[in-house]
């Protein structure tokens, strides 16, 4: 009697209170990633110097101190925008496989009780 | 709308799954079979490998494991549903139906539905919370044992708002079982120590929970970012001054220690998000209070908790001592600042806190440069933030010289916490020390923490001397193999420490108690009415009946010359604190211009002799004679002392008055008090006159009269009162006579004709210990010289010895 009372609560539950909550911690997990990977700062400032090294303009007449202004700026610039697209990167494909995992594992928890019966079933036929 | 029932019925069957097999059972069922699965998948690939092949039983195993562990990890979801039920409003994502139980409070009702009570005091958290009141588990039995109606399940109500929990059900059996409540109040558990008790372990418990909820927005936001920094500068040089504000104490214990800061970690972060000048002075009495503050600050900022504006900012305190040691000369160390203040700005998120502030500015102007001066351009810009820190001390005495400097601050001041702050503070210290030392905090015994650190302890400011006392007790306890901490242990620790009585009274105290006014009279002559008003005033000191946030007592003693009053004060001092020299005497009059306030309290050079009294002696009777002759600004100081029993020198410290007794005496009134002894009018039916004449003559003002426990007056002695009081020096002057070798006699016909003489009502006793003084001891000095009287021998005095001259007086 108690397994039947809990089947029956458990099979409600699942199709109704548990997607709500499967969306719920789908968000969470995207706000994390966002976090995590520190998106909006990073693509503010992809195009900063890197780590806002650079190099003063000096005279405007020495030839020698504007090449070393316009190459160094543009080098910190360039490493800058480098190091920031790549950890944009990582956080858009954790992004992508965030939403991969989730629709597959949506799909899989609206299939979760039968493929238990189907499995246990067809596990007992192969035993016996 | 669903009642309770409902929800009962919604939790029994996960109830009953787990109470049949536990949590812990099911994850190991379940990493069982997931083992188990992958085992057979493992054997699977590995024989088909060898033989190309596999036996179909072998797969059937495997479907079978990895049914049974997706069913229980299935199973694992849903009675996580129930298990967590409520934690959503926590996570602040939101959830719409947030009324029902919890899962605790479905567990005890479920447990025991004809008696609820039952069911929560045998649970896990209610009997925690009971054991925290005090009681022990043979208590607990005998009561649920016991006879009584009970509470059943379906009465308990629901909140709408938010999910009932623990606490609701804890505080709904509070009061409507009277049996519960009774039982309590029997074991001196009042419904504040229940309430706190309930809370504390409700609190943990769920904090605890939480934590296994790693899934949730609070917990994920606890990782920092990856690209924060990428965002930013490095400032080399500053990094080579300056450590982070988290590393400045690993003592972990900021996070409880402010967390109820609230107001102030608000006012700080709008203060730093602010465009221009977001430059903080935090006035604080203890530079690690302001440090943990500034680390919390920094924790919520990297776990994104705090402004959007200050995402990324980092928390340096500067290291200005290996600074100056390291740059001596002017320009070196001109340099080097302005190198670090340009980096920092450039990096555009970094926030350089200076401890010590004014001490910085003073010794790197011994190398004649110019802190003020040097960091003025950084304090407009937008892309660097300075938080100075500084005691109340040195902002009075250095900063606020240097107007337009601090004036582009925000001064930010740090109160020391309240009571109920400081038990917030000490809960999960209390927690880590049961856990290190082996021991178990009562409620009380915390609270009684918090009171007697406040109260009664004097070194160090607040909270810092909770928390070093909180560690002192469970160590102290540890080492005594005391388990069970209560509030008891605290009193007697604080009584050995202070010498001031506290905890239970044990039967010697409770026979000085009653017979105070016994004692008080083997020195105080008369003076009933005087007497019995002190003593009454300092029983209810005792029992704790009377207001903490004042000194233990305050009387004004109104009446004539050597009527008592000092005498009184003395034998309070040894009857309370156990020694008569614990008594600072202040002489009024010495303090009647106005500028002599700043003796007292102190000025710019030095501390007054007030506030170094009551650091000296914190616990003593504080004798302030002839107050009357005090000026108006000195009343006021002790108008505010009476009342808050506390009061702030000029360098801005609050003096702690606290575990005093304070006694004014004053010979206001006197004349009408000697007039109502001539007409032999009865004293207490002119009590009001007396006060009311008093307040007249503008001697005191109302309110400040009114600020004492008790105004007393002592009345003129009578003659027999007076032969006491003779009686009393005689006896003083025998033991001293006796101390030197010889035996005095004074015939009591001497005695009679001395006091007759000195019977003079304006000057009281103090012309019979003139008498003695002058008389009797010229006598015996002159018969000791002459040899007239040889040691071991006897000292005879009679009217005869005297010629008629000697007792003119």
């Amino acid at each position: 009697m108690f397994f039947l009372t809990i089947i029956t609560d458990y099979i409600f539950w699942h199709y109704t209170q548990a997607l709500v909550s499967f969306v719920r911690l789908y968000k969470n997990f995207w706000w994390f990633l966002v976090q995590f990977f520190s998106l909006p700062q990073l693509t503010h400032s992809l195009f900063s110097p890197y780590k806002r090294m650079t190099e003063p303009r000096g005279s405007l007449f020495n030839i020698e101190a504007l090449i070393n202004f316009i190459v160094i700026n543009t080098i910190s610039r360039l490493i800058g925008f480098i190091v920031r697209a790549c950890i944009i990167c990582a956080g858009l494909l954790s992004l992508v496989g965030l939403v991969i995992m989730s629709l597959l594992s949506y799909s899989f928890w609206l299939g979760a009780p039968v493929i238990i019966m189907y499995c246990f079933g067809y596990g007992i036929y192969l035993l016996f | 709308m669903k009642n309770i029932q409902t929800h009962l019925d919604a939790f029994r069957p996960v109830i009953a799954y787990e109470q049949n097999l536990g949590r812990n059972t099911l994850t190991s069922l379940r990493v069982t079979f997931f083992v188990l699965f992958v085992s057979c998948l493992i054997t699977i690939i590995v024989t088909e490998q060898i033989t190309g092949d596999y036996s179909s039983a072998l797969l059937g195993s495997a479907m079978i494991f990895f049914a049974l562990w997706l069913e229980q990890t299935l199973l694992y979801f849903y009675h996580n549903s129930f298990y967590f039920k409520g934690f959503d409003s926590i996570i602040g994502s939101g959830t719409k139906d947030a009324s029902g139980i919890s899962y605790e409070v479905a567990k005890i009702i479920l447990s025991n539905e004809r008696d609820i009570t039952a069911g929560f005091v045998q649970s896990e958290l209610g009997l925690e919370t009971i054991i925290r009141c005090g009681l022990s588990a043979e208590s607990i039995a005998a009561f649920t044992a016991a006879n009584r109606i009970f509470l059943k399940a379906d009465t308990v109500p629901l909140t709408q708002a938010q999910t009932t929990s623990v606490y609701d059900l804890g505080s709904y059996i509070y009061m409507y079982d009277l049996h519960f409540k009774q039982w309590l109040n029997e074991n001196a558990v009042t419904h504040a120590t229940y309430l706190g008790a309930l809370q504390f372990v409700v609190k943990n418990y769920t904090r605890q929970k939480n934590k296994s909820r790693w899934w949730g927005r609070d917990q994920l936001s606890l990782h920092t970012g990856l690209g924060r920094n990428l965002a930013n500068g490095i400032p080399y040089e500053l990094e080579r001054f300056t450590y982070s504000v988290i590393d400045h104490d690993g003592t972990n214990e900021q996070d409880s220690a402010v967390a109820s800061q609230v107001k102030i970690i608000q006012k700080i972060e709008q203060v730093l998000a602010k465009n221009r000048q977001a430059n903080i002075l935090l006035i604080a009495e203890s530079s690690k209070a302001a440090l943990d503050i500034l680390s919390y600050v920094q924790t919520r900022v990297s776990t994104a908790r705090g402004l959007n504006a200050l995402a990324g900012l980092h928390f340096s305190v500067l290291d200005y001592i290996r600074l100056l040691a390291t740059y001596t000369e002017k320009h070196d160390l001109e340099n080097e600042l302005t190198i670090m203040f340009d980096q920092a700005a450039l990096s555009g998120t970094q926030v350089v806190i200076i401890p010590n502030f004014s001490h910085f500015i003073a010794e790197a102007a011994l190398c004649q440069v110019n802190v003020p001066e040097l960091i003025a351009p950084y304090l407009a810009l937008p892309t660097l933030h300075i938080i100075g820190i500084d005691t109340p001390h040195n902002f009075h005495k250095v900063l606020h010289q240097l107007h337009s400097f601090t004036g582009r601050f925000e001064e930010i001041l740090l109160e020391p916490t309240n009571l109920g702050d400081t038990v917030a503070i000490l809960e999960p210290i209390a927690l880590r020390q049961e856990k290190r030392r082996g021991v178990i905090f009562t409620y009380s015994a915390i609270t009684s923490i918090a009171e007697h650190a406040d109260r009664n302890l004097t070194v160090g400011t607040m909270p810092e001397r909770a928390i070093d006392f909180i560690h002192e007790i469970a160590q102290l306890a540890a080492k005594q193999g005391t388990v069970l901490i209560t509030e008891n242990f605290i009193d007697e620790v604080i009584s050995n420490k202070t010498g001031i009585p506290l905890g239970s009274i044990t039967p010697a105290e409770k026979d000085r108690l009653l017979n105070l006014e016994n004692l008080l009279h083997e020195r105080v002559v008369g003076q009933e009415r005087a007497v019995h008003a002190i003593a009454s005033t300092m029983r209810r000191a005792r029992v704790s009946i009377e207001r903490a946030d004042k000194p233990i007592g305050s009387f004004l003693f109104l009446g004539g010359t050597g009527v008592g009053k000092t005498e009184t004060a003395k034998a309070l001092a040894d009857t309370f604190f156990g020694d008569e020299t614990k008594m600072i005497r202040f002489d009024m009059s010495e303090f009647s211009a106005n500028h002599t306030l700043q003796y007292l309290i102190g000025d710019g050079n030095g501390t007054g002799s007030l506030t170094d009294a009551l650091i000296e002696h914190p616990y003593s009777v504080l004798l302030l004679d002839e107050f009357e002759k005090a000026a108006e600004s000195v009343k006021d100081l002790f108008l505010q002392i009476l009342d808050e029993g506390y009061f702030t020198s000029t360098h801005g410290t609050k003096v702690n008055a606290r575990n005093t007794i304070i006694i004014a005496t004053s010979n206001a009134g006197g004349d009408l008090i000697y007039k109502t002894s001539v007409t032999r009018q009865s004293l207490p039916s002119l009590d009001a006159d007396i006060i009311a004449h008093i307040i007249e003559t503008g001697v005191f003002k109302p309110e400040l009269i009114n600020r004492f426990d008790n105004t007393i007056i002592y009345e003129p002695l009578d003659h027999d009162q007076l032969q006491q009081v003779a009686k009393i020096m005689i006896g003083d002057l025998t033991k001293r006579v006796t101390d030197q070798g010889y035996n005095l006699l004074v015939t009591p016909h001497l005695i009679s004709l001395l006091v007759d003489k000195s019977n003079d009502p304006h000057s009281g006793g103090r012309k019979i210990t003139r008498i003695i003084q002058d008389v009797l001891e010229e006598k015996i000095a002159t018969k000791i010289i002459s040899g007239e009287v040889k040691r071991g021998g006897y000292l005879h005095l009679d009217v005869a010895d005297f010629t008629t001259d000697e007792l003119l007086f």
